[in-house]
């Protein structure tokens, strides 16, 4: 293989495809798009009497009427009495009042529920009335023996650091913020994944559609040919990675003033994430490519490597499963498979740290998954780039597998 | 000195097919070697087992003593399907190509820029090529094959799709690399495009080469000895002409076809001395399309006789 003509094909690959106008407005105008909205809302929300355009006020009283007489005469912070319920809409659609909640006659001894009228989205505002309200019940129930004070700091959870037994010894579990930034990258590692490997099937069909394939094979061999388009398009994905991960910092570290959402991520994670996304590249990239050949336009093309595009998605599809647990039997198994194991593995990694033999184990099962694809797929290339006007059956395909290379 | 293109006993089969029948030909320094033959005949087959890019069934390709593989960077080569890259600028394009030919970029730029200048397309250079015509993308085509000034030039169906204003530009092209030394193997099914072009030809039909030689040569073996004549506005010829076993009418004039063993001098004679106002007189020989005919017919003729035994 000359390395010089694998340069000039890299080269040439990704300086037409980063001209793509696709690939700039994704790469440069999605975090352009997100830090303009993200000074938008700030801008916004700095602004007097403006803060309801983007969120719910919480923090705004809680409106009670007693048909039970249950609550003592004075009521702890954030709430207040309404005469009427009548009254008590008028303040809830004044903005006043987050919301008036009903104490039925007869409570507690009752099975009647408490109403709660509101102007706002039950999903927004519900896990903050029900705290608030189980917090004011408590209240009432030991009115006289506990001050608010003290009920206040029965009600603050103390703080806690957890410890995973997965990642060894001390290994601290996920913060909410290493969830959010793993996460994160594994869905752009995704997006990227996708659009480059895409990228790839289109350069390959593209060529064989056109026909300058002949042009391109008179000149260097099939090998040399495919290893270029994934070195180019390789680095056009790690490009957009780059981007979009600095961008990203930038975002929610520097310009969103979110100091309770900060990006961080640790080096094991950076440096496993490289590896899965460099190893997830050419296990997509050279079966898109064998798969790409097959075809005779980028239709044909799709067809052939729909079924591989939904597996390595499929994580993402079932991605409940993995937040429920992430050590369950479907996220272990996807994390082991090799065309599933890269988004899985990372989806993981992002919910809980993992011990050492796992991740292992998942990579060694991307490793073989890379020898198959390759192996495969340069197959598939090799025969599939010169197979003009027919399209081959599947049956054919495991033929072009068997025969001799 | 190596020959530039040596060819021996080449085979390939498609499930089961013959595409391409112990095909054996060389082609020589600053020789035009034509191979003809009707669409499917096997050419761009075994033009593609020259580039290396089919494998061979049987046989052996050389180029300059080398197998095709290693040689790449020697031949120059112009495919029958032919296609660019739509969103490419033509000089980028072509620049590119150079480099897979083993040229440095400022050197690939340089002759690319040269390359279009002669085919007075200097100002598209930075153009796309989509925003080019036909005509426009096939001179690209054909600089992107000479790009490297290879020893050997392989042009399978040059002149499909070109106008004659390009036809004679290629043609001229071809005559120039021949007189530069280079070796040029062409392929078409367009015979009488090669007929002014070629130095020796070989006629393939159904994977088969069925002659190979010398177009001079060719022409000589294959004629039929029939003499075109032209007579002066209203003259007829003689009811009985010795020697002359059939004559035939022509659009110009008639058609001889002398007896066995009869000289066409004795016949020239024999007209002169009956007085026959001859404005001109000459021995016909055969195109290459009479030539193909033939030699497909003389190669089905034998290949029953041998079924037969």
């Amino acid at each position: 293989m000359q390395s010089r003509k694998v340069f000039a094909v890299a080269e040439f690959e990704y300086r037409t495809n980063f001209r793509r106008w696709g690939y700039r407005l994704a790469t440069f105008g999605l975090p352009i798009l997100a830090a303009l909205v993200t000074l938008g809302l700030q801008w916004l929300s700095h602004r007097p009497n403006n803060t309801e355009l983007i969120t719910v006020d919480v923090s705004k009283p809680i409106g009670v009427l007693d048909q039970a007489h249950f609550l003592p005469q004075t009521l702890p912070e954030g709430f207040e009495r309404v005469p009427s319920l009548e009254e008590g809409k008028k303040a809830v659609r004044s903005g006043q009042l987050l919301a008036v909640v009903v104490i039925p006659a007869g409570y507690p001894q009752t099975d009647a529920p408490l109403d709660v009228y509101t102007d706002t989205s039950m999903v927004t505002i519900s896990p903050v009335v029900d705290e608030r309200l189980t917090f004011l019940m408590a209240y009432a129930h030991t009115a006289g023996r506990l001050s608010e004070e003290e009920l206040e700091a029965l009600f603050t959870p103390p703080d806690t650091r957890y410890i995973s037994l997965s990642s060894g010894e001390g290994g601290q579990a996920q913060s909410a913020n290493d969830f959010f930034s793993s996460y994160l990258l594994s869905v752009l590692y995704f997006i990227s994944l996708f659009t480059v490997t895409g990228y790839l099937l289109q350069s390959v069909a593209g060529e064989k559609e056109s026909r300058i394939v002949e042009v391109l094979l008179s000149s260097l061999t099939t090998s040399e040919l495919l290893a270029g388009k994934l070195l180019g398009l390789g680095a056009l994905g790690l490009t957009q990675i780059a981007v979009w991960g600095v961008s990203a910092v930038f975002l929610f570290n520097h310009l969103a003033q979110m100091p309770e959402l900060q990006l961080s991520f640790t080096p094991q994670f950076l440096a496993i994430a490289l590896v899965v996304l460099l190893a997830g590249f050419l296990l997509f990239g050279i079966l898109m490519a064998g798969l790409g050949s097959l075809g005779n336009n980028l239709r044909e093309s799709q067809q052939y490597s729909a079924f591989f595009s939904i597996l390595a998605v499929s994580p993402f599809m079932v991605n409940t499963l993995f937040f429920l647990n992430p050590n369950g039997l479907v996220p272990r198994v996807m994390s082991y498979f090799p065309w599933t194991a890269p988004i899985a593995l990372l989806l993981r990694l992002s919910i809980t740290p993992l011990p050492w033999w796992d991740i292992a184990l998942s990579l060694f099962s991307i490793a073989v998954g890379v020898v198959i694809s390759a192996w495969a797929g340069l197959r598939l290339f090799r025969v599939g780039i010169l197979m003009f006007g027919k399209r081959p059956s599947w049956k054919e395909i495991w033929h072009i597998l068997k025969s001799p290379a | 000195m190596t020959i530039p293109l040596r060819i021996e006993r080449l085979t390939k089969r498609f499930n089961g097919f013959t595409a391409v029948n112990a095909v054996s030909l060389e082609v020589h320094p600053g020789e035009v070697f034509a191979l003809l033959g009707p669409n499917g005949a096997g050419k761009t087959t075994t033009i593609r087992m020259v580039m290396g890019i089919l494998i061979p069934d049987e046989g052996e390709v050389q180029i300059f003593g080398q197998p095709p593989r290693e040689a790449r960077e020697r031949v120059g080569y112009l495919p029958e399907a032919r296609g660019l890259y739509r969103n490419v600028r033509v000089l980028e394009l072509l620049t590119y190509l150079g480099r897979l030919k083993g040229l440095s970029p400022e050197e690939a730029q340089e002759r690319s820029m040269a390359w279009l200048t002669r085919f007075d397309l200097s100002a598209w250079a930075e153009h796309q090529i989509h925003e080019l015509s036909h005509g426009m993308q096939q001179k690209v085509q054909l600089a992107a094959a000479l790009l490297s000034e290879p020893p050997l030039v392989i042009l399978d169906e040059p002149f499909q799709g070109l106008d004659p204003v390009n036809i004679q530009l290629v043609k001229g092209l071809i005559r120039e690399l021949r007189e530069r030394g280079q070796a040029i193997l062409l392929s078409s099914h367009q015979l009488h495009h090669v007929e002014a072009l070629a130095d020796r030809v070989a006629l393939i039909d159904h994977g088969r080469i069925v002659e190979q030689g010398n177009l001079a040569d060719l022409r000589q073996q294959y004629a039929q000895g029939d003499i075109a004549i032209r007579l002066a506005p209203g003259a007829q010829l003689p009811e009985h002409i010795p020697g002359v076993a059939r004559v035939t009418t022509t659009p110009e004039g008639w058609r001889l076809f002398p007896q066995p063993g009869v000289a066409p001098s004795e016949i020239l004679k024999a007209l002169l001395s009956a007085d026959v106002p001859i404005e001109s007189f000459e021995r016909t020989l055969p195109t290459l399309e009479d030539i193909f005919l033939q030699a497909v017919e003389a190669a089905h003729t034998e290949e029953a006789h041998h079924a037969v035994a």
